[in-house]
């Protein structure tokens, strides 16, 4: 294998797959980079196992061929080189040398075959998706899906299509965030995906939102590609909660509020709230909101703000810092937040947003002490 | 991946409980994993069993709701309570006679009136005459009228374990959080804060002084009176003098047999033991309830295993020989609590404590002896280990011995491993505890 590449093209090439490199893995060809020859020039691919990336960029190539490097070193490389073509090649498909300018590496490499191959996804049976619709729905969801070990569903981000709309949903059981854009009739099935958010940052980074996608279903994977790149990924396996079962319906207690109002009193709160629960009250009244946080061995803190409410007052508690993470999600300024009782579901939406899209966020209380 | 994160929470015979963090899993496991599970039941029970699948009172319990957990049912079941109460020590299964009566009083007027009629409660008497089932009285009548009362219930050693792990942890927060935040504390045997650290006493008295201050209800046991434990700071006896300080003293005959027959009625036992039976263990075993009620069970299995379920006089006086031989002299020796030799206890050896162990945890007591460091095997084995320790007061390497042969640093690591999970994990430290008092049942 030998071509010649742009200072500029590598780090552009290793920059896309960078991040899909483990950074421990107890497989050592996991920490390298596969690079392959093209009919269009260089294929650079990274993998943990779970998520696999492919992004390929322009080179000259005299003798096609294919190696796997180590991803850190080869990026140290890439950064340091002086702005000058780059010329790469591998004898034995093992020993690298990288040269530019004056500059001259020797790697020891790791043969292609040892590099996992990619998931069998059949492109065959694709849809199309629009990038900057698919970008929209991860921005605004992906935030809410749990960490948490002993939840393996909620680890995951639910992907649901339909013939003239496609949502996210995402959970981690004290948060729900759920995103809905109308997309034209679209030729693929009614499909439920539960995808790892790392794959869906992955789809964000490396597809620009002017793109079309490819997108298809494997046994257990799900493939995104463009012309110049690929993410293929694991797909947990569901079923996915019902979460249209938990959003309230007939919530009674409205209030409409200025969004940056909000955030600046909760942050306030937040200042002398438990590092624990962060939690904060709010009591709800016609015309206004009061918080209050009280957290022993600290201190306490109380604000104020003139809101539109409706409805019987209310005294609830909630994880300030579940709040202010919803608020940064939301697109307008002014929200709207539901209630019904302090032990039931609460939600938050853009209020008076002139999009076609749909956004709801749903919290769940902190039980208050008192 | 749908089974690693649950829990068994409890076992009746037919139907095996086991706990999930959420309503999802709980459908999941019921549908997927329960027949698959009970398919195997025959096999390794004898007898066919349901499993069934439902999330941990713990996680309803959390102060963050959650949209895939139903919140605690707002009339509990016997089952559903704070981790450590147990379901049998309520007013209704207190029999009241004239050695208790004024702690019992006490105790209804607290439960009527937390927080104002008596705080503290102090209730003080010899080890198995009924404080801790008091306390725990409380606890579930004020829970079974306001269910979202929260409870916190300790003995004195654990809030000891619990402050030096949280000093060493530095996770003070939580730790004053967990002790404070709590509508009704109930601590037992305060004696042991006699000569601890002026740390663990110091915080003990912010803790009482914030839950007092508030109006919480605090209820503190001990086996003597706050004046006579010796080695507690002056400001803490005052304090546990503050409210009402009742004494609770050894039952006499005609109590005993109340107590006798009332245990023979709760665990329906009324058609099997005669009267003139119990008069006999009454008769004899008058040290404390724990023993009286250890004596029936006794008797119980001498009948089964020896005389084919004929209860009489003789069989009772087979059974409690040796309770005989020794009546009269203090039959406390060696309490709950006392660390006793191994070679004064008829049996409860190291093979019992394996053979308890291992069937609590469905494993083998072989298992336990062997070099297989599977997590199955793991957990009992220290278990196992730890309670030698406790119950037997064994060597080390007396332990690793018993254990296929192991160095007496691996039986160190085990030991610490168990306290420190019986002093986080709650369902751990109910199963540990349960298995001790089980084979604490079994000493002579």
């Amino acid at each position: 294998m030998r071509f010649t590449i742009s200072r500029e093209k590598l780090q552009e090439g290793l920059a896309a797959v960078a991040a899909s490199v483990p950074t421990k893995t107890t497989l050592p060809v996991l920490a390298n980079i596969l690079v392959e020859t093209t009919e269009r020039g260089i294929r650079f691919s990274g993998t943990d196992l779970d998520i696999a990336v492919s992004a390929e960029v322009t080179a000259d190539v005299e003798i096609a061929g294919a190696v796997t490097i180590p991803a850190k070193k080869l990026t140290d490389i890439a950064r340091e080189m002086l702005p000058a073509p780059v010329r790469i090649a591998a004898a034995n498909e093992q020993r690298v040398t990288i040269e530019c300018g004056r500059s001259k590496f020797k790697l020891l490499g790791i043969p292609r075959d040892e590099f996992p191959s990619f998931p069998a996804v059949r492109f065959e049976d694709s849809w199309r998706v629009k990038s900057a619709e698919l970008h929209k729905l991860i921005s605004h969801t992906t935030f809410a899906v749990s960490n948490e070990e002993s939840r393996p569903i909620l680890n995951g981000v639910l992907w649901a299509l339909r013939q003239d709309y496609m949502r996210m949903v995402a959970t981690n059981g004290h948060r729900l965030a759920k995103m809905q854009v109308p997309i034209e009739r679209s030729t693929a099935g009614a499909n439920d995906l539960i995808v790892p958010p790392k794959a869906l940052e992955q789809v964000r980074r490396l597809f620009p939102p002017a793109e079309e996608l490819e997108i298809a279903r494997g046994d257990n994977h799900l493939g995104f590609r463009s012309p110049m790149a690929a993410v293929f990924t694991r797909l947990i396996e569901g079923p996915y909660p019902d979460y249209e079962q938990v959003i309230p319906r007939d919530n009674n207690r409205i209030a409409v509020v200025d969004k940056d109002a909000l955030v600046g009193a909760l942050k306030r709160m937040s200042i002398v709230a438990s590092d624990q629960t962060h939690r904060v009250r709010l009591s709800f009244n016609a015309g206004s909101v009061r918080f209050s946080v009280q957290t022993p061995d600290l201190g306490e803190a109380q604000d104020e703000l003139a809101i539109r409410y409706t409805g019987d007052p209310l005294e609830i508690g909630f994880n300030a810092s579940y709040l202010l993470e919803i608020l940064r999600y939301l697109p307008t300024d002014e929200v709207k937040l539901t209630f019904k009782g302090p032990e039931q579901a609460a939600t938050i939406e853009p209020e008076g947003w002139d999009d076609p899209a749909q956004f709801l966020c749903l919290v769940m209380p902190l039980r208050l002490i008192d | 991946m749908w089974l690693e994160p649950t829990e068994a929470l409890r076992f009746d015979g037919s139907t095996i409980v086991v706990g999930t963090p959420d309503r999802l899993a709980a459908d999941w496991n019921d549908e997927k994993h329960s027949p698959i599970l009970a398919g195997h039941a025959p096999v390794a029970l004898g007898h066919p069993v349901t499993i069934v699948f439902q999330v941990t009172e713990e996680r309803k319990n959390r102060p963050q709701m959650d949209l895939f957990v139903a919140p605690p049912a707002v009339a509990p079941r016997s089952g559903d309570l704070p981790a450590p109460l147990s379901s049998r020590y309520t007013f209704d299964h207190f029999v009241i006679g004239k050695s208790n009566e004024l702690a019992a009083a006490a105790a209804q007027a607290v439960a009527q009136a937390p927080g104002k009629a008596y705080n503290p409660l102090f209730l003080y008497g010899d080890t198995g005459l009924g404080k801790t089932h008091l306390m725990q009285a409380i606890a579930h009548e004020i829970v079974s009228r306001i269910p979202a009362t929260r409870i916190t219930f300790v003995g004195t050693e654990q809030f000891m374990n619990d402050l030096v792990a949280s000093i060493q942890g530095r996770t003070m927060p939580d730790f004053r959080r967990r002790y404070r935040e709590t509508d009704l504390l109930l601590i037992d045997d305060v004696q042991f804060l006699k000569g601890k650290g002026e740390s663990v006493q110091e915080e003990f008295f912010h803790t009482f002084n914030a839950l007092y201050e508030s109006g919480r209800q605090i209820v503190l046991t001990s086996d003597r009176p706050p004046s006579e434990i010796r080695g507690l700071e002056g400001r803490l006896v005052s304090r546990f003098q503050w409210g009402m300080v009742a004494d609770i003293e050894a039952p006499q005959l005609e109590h005993r047999i109340a107590i006798l027959r009332h245990k023979a009625e709760l665990d329906h036992l009324e058609m099997t033991i005669p009267d003139d039976v119990i008069r006999f263990i009454a008769e004899h075993v008058h040290s404390n309830i724990r023993e009286l009620e250890g004596s029936i069970i006794k008797v119980l299995a001498y009948a089964s295993l020896k005389h084919r379920g004929e209860i009489t006089l003789e069989v009772a006086r087979d059974a409690l020989r040796e309770k005989l031989r020794d009546s009269g002299s203090a039959t406390l020796a060696g309490g709950r609590k006392g660390m006793a030799s191994p070679d004064g206890i008829a049996g409860l050896t190291i093979d019992t404590i394996q053979a308890r162990v291992a069937e609590e945890w469905g494993v083998t007591a072989d298992g336990l002896k062997s070099k297989t460091r599977t997590k199955a095997l793991t957990a009992p084995r220290q278990v196992a280990m730890f309670l030698c320790r406790e119950l037997l007061g064994a060597q080390l390497v007396e332990i690793g011995q018993a254990f296929g042969g192991r160095d007496h640093s691996t039986v160190i690591h085990s030991l610490e491993r168990v306290a420190a999970e019986v002093s986080t994990v709650p369902a751990f430290r109910v199963r540990v505890e349960k298995l001790r008092s089980g084979l604490d049942g079994l000493r002579g």
